[in-house]
């Protein structure tokens, strides 16, 4: 057997049970352990590794649906989403569309649960941000003109309520009422510590045109129908800058 | 080639020491190592840590995902943001793993031992040699402990290894535990494999606990550094001198002094080696 054959044999030998019968012609019995034992020691530590992965990211999560139902629906998971990352961190990305297709109702309502709890490692794990812009950095003759350079390390996501409330409730709480309205939350890290916070519909939709890129005066074109529009841009402009959101103004090119 | 650092004693950095360890301006190693996969491409604490350690001591990268032996193509772009870091840090020494542990796109996240067969050693050398050209330096490659043998094996681990290093010009991570469990899983002499090594490739060591599960020895980095294992780290360090050493400890991490300490211990048996070497 070629190596890519061998190597085939062994991948099928760890995902799969029972194990490819052709298992002892390429693989030696040696001392007290046969060579079928020798491989479930591979296949039960693949599992493991990952399933204690998966335990760490999603804490909540598995808070909510106990640790028996959580192994047994992340192991079905992993049966369909195998690692495509070598970071074992990655390994959830898709857990919460996976829930949110469960026919459990109650199994299918902690998708969102599962996404924020994702959008949370992704956001502690992001890229040092390039610079942190400052008050300082704008520049009154091109600002309506400028887009922003938003921070890696910050996520703006559309989840349900209760997803929010049931994250930050302590373990020991019972659950929270259920409530499936969207609400937009960001998500972000400010030097070392993790925040989120749910937003305002406008401040979400300006935070939704900056992360996309927009000019700064289609970004305050959300708070038009503020009372005091131009009160509430400069307040929500502040408080991205406070929270270390934005890594630069970028001035268009001049025509 | 820059010369290789010598004579010194550290241990692998884990999340949970994170934050006592930004705290210390006076850390009791000399030298300390951290999981690439844990540091590439990221900021805030472990860019932080690294480049707080790094202000005390070299800090080694070790990586545990690039499938050296592995058929899928080699992580390119990983490998390029190991070696930005590795220039960054002003990285003395990057490692990986003789295994392999990927396939069809796919990632096991564990280290599966490979075949000993002339077509995996031209397979690994290539890979290596590629690697080394991407990250502009030598790569350490280290030798895994393992729990079952390919019957198409036709050569010894440590003749593979040594082979290896003259056919990708590499060097080697001596993992001192590794060859202790696997010499009790595949009933070969530790002896004869520190003799088959060759001694001016090792460039660093690794030194860590396992468990014994009576029909085999399972490497979980779990306890102290057993007996059996500094045994086989002085006559390693009297075949190789004082080659850097790393306590290796991953499944109940004791506290950071505790960790220091079996460092400190990593020293005084390097000097009582070389002291009674011939
Ligand atoms: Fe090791």
């Amino acid at each position: 057997m070629k190596l890519a054959e061998l190597q085939g044999l062994f991948w099928r030998s760890v995902r799969f049970d029972p194990m490819p019968p052709e298992l002892e012609e390429h693989f030696l019995d040696q001392g007290a352990l046969a060579a079928r034992a020798r491989m479930k020691l591979y296949q039960d530590g693949y599992w493991f590794r990952q399933v204690d992965a998966l335990f760490e990211c999603f804490p909540r999560l598995a808070d909510a649906l106990g640790a028996e139902v959580f192994t047994r629906t992340v192991c079905r998971y992993l049966t369909e989403h195998p690692s495509r990352a070598p970071m074992l961190e990655r390994l959830g990305a898709q857990l919460g569309p996976f829930l949110a297709r469960q026919q459990d109702p109650a199994v299918a309502a902690l998708a969102h649960l599962a996404s924020l709890e994702h959008a949370r490692m992704e956001v502690l794990i992001a890229p040092q941000p390039r610079a942190i812009a400052a008050a300082s950095d704008i520049d009154p003759e091109t600002f309506a003109l400028a887009s922003i350079e938003p921070s890696p390390a910050l996520q703006l996501l559309r989840l349900r309520r209760d997803a929010v409330s049931r994250w930050e409730a302590s373990c020991a709480a019972s659950a929270p009422a259920l409530d499936n309205a969207l609400a937009p939350v960001a998500v972000w890290r400010k030097g070392h510590t993790l925040h989120q916070q749910i937003l305002d519909e406008d401040e979400a939709q300006a935070l939704d045109l900056a992360l996309r890129q927009a000019s700064i005066a289609e970004i305050f074109d959300c708070f038009a129908e503020h009372p005091t529009p131009e009160r509430r841009a400069f307040q929500a402009l502040t408080a991205w800058l406070q929270r270390h959101w934005i890594c630069s103004f970028l001035t268009p090119p001049s025509p | 080639m820059t010369s290789l650092p010598r004579g010194l004693h550290g241990f692998g950095l884990r999340t949970s020491h994170y934050d006592e360890l930004l705290g210390s301006s006076s850390i009791d190693a000399t030298c300390a190592e951290i999981i690439s996969e844990n540091v590439v491409g990221r900021g805030g604490r472990p860019l932080a840590l690294i480049e707080h350690v790094r202000s005390q001591m070299p800090v080694f990268l070790h990586g545990v995902s690039l499938s050296i032996g592995g058929m899928d193509p080699l992580a390119v772009d990983h490998l390029r943001a190991i070696r930005e870091l590795a220039d960054q840090i002003d990285c003395p020494l990057v490692s990986d793993h003789l295994c392999f542990g990927t396939h069809g796109g796919h990632f096991g996240h564990d280290l599966w031992p490979l075949p000993y067969t002339e077509e995996a050693l031209d397979h690994v050398a290539a890979r290596v040699r590629q690697a080394q050209d991407i990250l502009g330096r030598r790569l350490l490659i280290e030798n895994v402990s393992s729990y079952i043998s390919y019957r198409a094996s036709t050569m010894t681990e440590w003749d593979f290894l040594a082979a290896l290093c003259e056919r990708a010009d590499c060097l080697l991570l001596f993992d001192v535990n590794n060859v202790v469990v696997s010499a009790f899983n595949h009933g070969f002499s530790e002896d004869d494999y520190l003799a088959g090594i060759p001694a001016h490739r090792v460039a660093q060591l690794h030194l860590a606990g396992h468990s014994d599960q009576g029909t085999h020895l399972f490497d979980d980095h779990s306890s102290p550094v057993p007996e059996r294992v500094w045994n086989l780290y002085r006559k390693t360090v009297q075949k190789m001198g004082d080659v850097p050493a790393i306590i290796e400890w991953d499944g109940n991490v004791p506290e950071l002094e505790r960790l220091v300490d079996e460092s400190r211990r990593a020293r005084r048996e390097e000097q009582a080696a070389l002291a009674e070497a011939p």
